[in-house]
């Protein structure tokens, strides 16, 4: 069963106290499985969510 | 949950059955007594094809035979349809009836001269009926018809709610380890991540591959990457199917019996009963307006709890506000402008003079500059002064309310005990009871050695592999940083490596978490059940997912414990399951004392029966096992005893209750 | 000066089942129009609180007006303009109500996914008691700052 629990969102946080824009990227990834169920072009926006927040972390310098 | 009924119709040895688990007491304990054969192990067979569409429990015997009872076939004509229908009843703790129905038609050819059922179609329904009695029935989408059962009893975790004897004696003898993460990885409901997990990586192979092709050698590299990755990928498949067949290792014979036994039926009403039943029917009634009440008001403070930071803020920038003089004090505008009027302070009831009468003008002013938000703002500031109070009286009020709730439960079950006393005066005892065969069971040594073996090589096969991986991936690294066009993606694949690092520390604290929740819950459990408390110090689940049972000696002694210690430790493990796992569903045993002998016997009925007070039970015995200090245990506490009984020409199976 | 003021709050088109589907669990009992027009705007609510708890906000693909704003009482506008003064920091965005009704929206959107995940992931009648816990350990952690 593909469903988001809050003990999921809460640990991703916790690990990436110092690198949020990770956690930003996988929630955003989490969202998108449980928003598109069934075949759907994952591809296509996982790529393009990996381009944007590389470019939002070289834009702010993200270690 | 509980199983309220269970209803089958041409299902195997049953044409036709209806058994019904009334709770007569605090203890939801059921039993039934059977010789080998009758279908005990079916009625499992029966619950799981109903809700799950399989029957992972059948005798090699039972695989040989259609679904539809063998009788009913017999009396059907050539082209006559058979109806196999199983039906599941749930009743949830809100007194809610979730229906599960599920159907398949026979039609009956001739083969060989003789009758032989063919299956024709298969349905699958769900009907709801809440507390007041209306009734919903879902049949349409077979994913929302399955999410039906998957939120009572998840079919990836149903092991923990139907076993046998064997298994109870047995989980904590193979494979440790990998039963306790299994059942672990299965509550957390993990799945999303993996299947991140899994999509970046495969996005990952597919940048190392563009990457690839920039330059050879980054491709060279990049491939033997792949083929390595691909051989673990592999290797952990077969190291999973290895683990299935270990665990799958048993079989069992069956020995057909005949027991006789006969009950009285039950009947009649009285007076008391009706005007009992009333009052039950009323205090229901101001039960669930109380859990209404509760409902309305937890919701309501949810809002203000959880936004007590924004809240908190808020009144914090309004106090600090004020004291920087940004905003200007409350003042009543339609005071002053009474007070200017009357040319009278209301206050003190003095006339005003010139001066006064010039600085209440000031003071409309400031009023009259006022802007709406800062209107808003004392609104706001007031209405959160109030939800201060409010949130300061949540504990009390809840717990009030909980308290009535429990009150009125209490009630609700002492009345339901005085009904069963009633029901038992009338009850008639004339029962007769029959000793009865043996039963044998075997399962599969060698089949289990071998894999076990295999499983060995395996694991550090894929040790080896890793090992090289890590090198592979440092060389690639490498390479990448050296060819600059390549640079952009490296920066990709380092992200994605970084995220798939997150992803799996994540899945690890959470099935840490889970596995310390259930360390402390099956410890707390398992000491409340264990008779010999003074043996043992401690239960312990490594983080390995290894099981410890320390004795007060201080060794780990799980390999030399009886039977019944076994039983009672992997009881308490699955209870806990449960508790963590949120899902309290009831638990169906198998003969629980098929591995068990001597005086631990008794103690683990007497563990049933305790369990039973808080979880439904239903248990399953030979006449060998239910021997009479067996019984006398059982029957102290149980609401039902069935006894399933065949017919003479093995065809059926009816079910008597005691 | 104040920006116009939004007369609707919004949801996501695709929310709208999902809200469906919490109103069976959470809000049981008969529901007749003025009930429903209640029981929607809490559900907002307790969505967009859910979505504040978990610092969870997404911005919606596809808006479907959802609430109108004379259902919202004073007490739920206080409610959704601290939510805009805790995110900006500042009591200024109450000049923007749009500003601050998408706000609300955002933390909802997210919310709404997360309460359906939790509901859904347990027995009918679970989540509640899930609540309660919640709300308990949240009201032991803000006990001594009332």
């Amino acid at each position: 069963m593909t469903q988001i629990n809050e003990r999921i969102l809460n640990c991703i946080k916790n690990i990436c106290k110092d690198k949020p824009l990770i956690a930003e990227f996988l929630v955003d990834l989490i969202y998108e499985e449980v928003e598109n169920p069934g075949l759907w072009k994952w591809r296509e926006v996982y790529r393009k969510k990996i381009m944007q927040f590389l470019e939002q972390r070289e834009g702010f310098n993200e270690v | 949950m509980r199983f309220e009924k269970i209803v089958l119709k041409n299902y195997r040895q049953f044409r036709d059955v209806e058994i019904t688990f009334d709770k007569k007491s605090s203890n939801d304990l059921h039993i039934f007594v059977g010789v080998m054969g009758t279908g005990k192990t079916n009625l499992l067979n029966a619950i799981c094809w109903c809700l799950y569409g399989d029957e992972p429990y059948l005798s090699k015997d039972s695989q040989q035979l259609p679904r539809v009872n063998l009788k009913a076939v017999e009396d059907a004509k050539l082209g006559e349809n058979i109806q196999v229908c199983v039906e599941v009843w749930i009743e949830t703790e809100e007194r809610n009836k979730y229906i599960y129905r599920r159907r398949e038609n026979f039609r009956i050819y001739e083969e060989n001269g003789k009758p032989a059922p063919h299956s024709q179609t298969e349905s699958f329904e769900v009907e709801y009926i809440d507390e007041e009695g209306n009734m919903k029935i879902f049949g349409d989408v077979k994913e929302e018809l399955q999410s039906y059962v998957e939120r009572f009893l998840p079919k990836s975790i149903r092991e923990f709610f139907f076993f046998d004897g064997e298994r109870l004696d047995r989980y904590f003898k193979e494979a440790t380890a990998e039963n306790v993460r299994h059942a672990i990885f299965k509550i957390s409901q993990l799945d999303i991540l993996d299947r991140v997990s899994e999509r970046i990586d495969k996005i990952l192979s597919e940048i190392r591959r563009e990457a690839g092709k920039i330059n050879p050698r980054i491709e060279e590299t990049r491939e033997k990457l792949e083929q390595k990755e691909n051989a673990l990928k592999e290797i952990i498949r077969m190291i999973g199917e290895c683990k299935e067949q270990i665990k799958r290792a048993k079989t069992k014979i069956e020995e057909l019996r005949e027991e006789i036994a006969r009950l009285p039926d039950v009947d009649a009403l009285e007076d008391e009963r009706t005007r009992l039943k009333s009052k039950y029917k009323e205090k229901i009634s101001f039960l669930n307006e109380k859990i209404k009440e509760k409902r309305s008001l937890l919701i309501d403070y949810s809002k203000t709890i959880l936004l007590w930071p924004a809240i908190e803020k808020t009144l914090k920038i309004i106090e600090d506000k004020r004291k920087n003089k940004e905003i200007p004090p409350r003042i009543n505008k339609d005071m002053l402008e009474e007070i200017l009027k009357e040319q009278i302070c209301v206050i003190c009831g003095r006339p005003l003079d010139e001066e006064s009468k010039h600085h209440v003008t000031e003071l409309i002013k400031e009023v009259k500059i006022t802007s709406e938000t800062v209107q808003e703002l004392y609104r706001m500031e007031e209405f959160f002064s109030q939800v201060k109070e409010q949130i300061k009286a949540f504990e009390d009020r809840i717990r009030k309310l909980t308290e009535e709730i429990r009150q009125y439960e209490r009630d609700l079950e002492e009345i339901n005990k005085k009904i069963s006393e009633i029901d038992k005066e009338l009850l008639g005892r004339d029962q007769q009871r029959t000793r009865e065969l043996h039963e044998k069971l075997s399962y599969w040594e060698e089949i289990y050695e071998t894999n076990e073996q295999r499983l060995g090589m395996l694991n550090s096969q894929a040790k080896n592999l890793e090992k090289e991986l890590d090198e592979l991936n440092k060389q690639l690294d490498k390479e990448l940083k050296m060819e600059n066009q390549a640079e952009k993606l490296k920066r990709q694949i380092d992200f994605c490596k970084e995220a798939l690092q997150v992803l799996r520390k994540t899945k690890d604290s959470i099935m840490t978490q889970i596995r310390e929740e259930i360390h402390r819950k099956t410890r707390e459990i398992f000491f409340n059940l264990i008779w010999k408390k003074a043996t043992f110090s401690d239960v312990i689940i490594q983080p390995d997912y290894s099981i410890a049972l320390i004795h007060q000696m201080g060794y780990d002694c799980l390999g030399t414990i009886s039977g019944g210690e076994r039983e009672t430790l992997t009881l308490a493990f699955t209870l806990a399951l449960h508790e963590v796992s949120g899902f309290n569903c009831p638990i169906i045993v198998d003969r629980p004392l098929a591995m068990v002998s001597g005086p631990p016997r008794k103690n683990i009925v007497n563990i049933f029966s305790k369990v039973s007070n808080g979880k439904q039970i239903i248990l399953f015995f030979t006449p060998d096992d239910y021997s009479h200090d067996i019984s006398e245990i059982l029957e102290r506490t149980a609401s039902n005893k069935f006894d399933l009984k065949m017919s003479k020409d093995e065809r059926e199976t009816s079910i008597e209750v005691k | 000066m104040m920006s116009k003021v939004p007369d609707r709050l919004y949801i996501d088109e695709n929310d709208r089942k999902l809200y469906d589907e919490v109103i069976v669990e959470i809000f049981r009992g008969k529901i007749g129009d003025e009930e429903k027009r209640w029981e929607r705007k809490d559900q907002f609510l307790l969505a967009m609180a859910i979505g504040f708890k978990n610092e969870v906000r997404r911005p919606l693909k596809k808006k479907e007006g959802f609430i109108r704003k004379e259902y919202l009482k004073p007490e739920d506008k206080a409610l959704i303009n601290a939510i805009a003064i805790y995110d900006t920091g500042s009591i200024e965005v109450l000049l923007d109500k749009q500003k601050v009704f998408s706000i609300a929206e955002e933390y909802a959107h997210a919310g709404i996914r997360i309460l359906h995940g939790e509901i859904k992931s347990g027995e009918p009648g679970s989540y509640l008691k899930k609540l309660e816990k919640d709300l308990f350990e949240k009201y032991k952690g803000l006990k001594n700052r009332l």
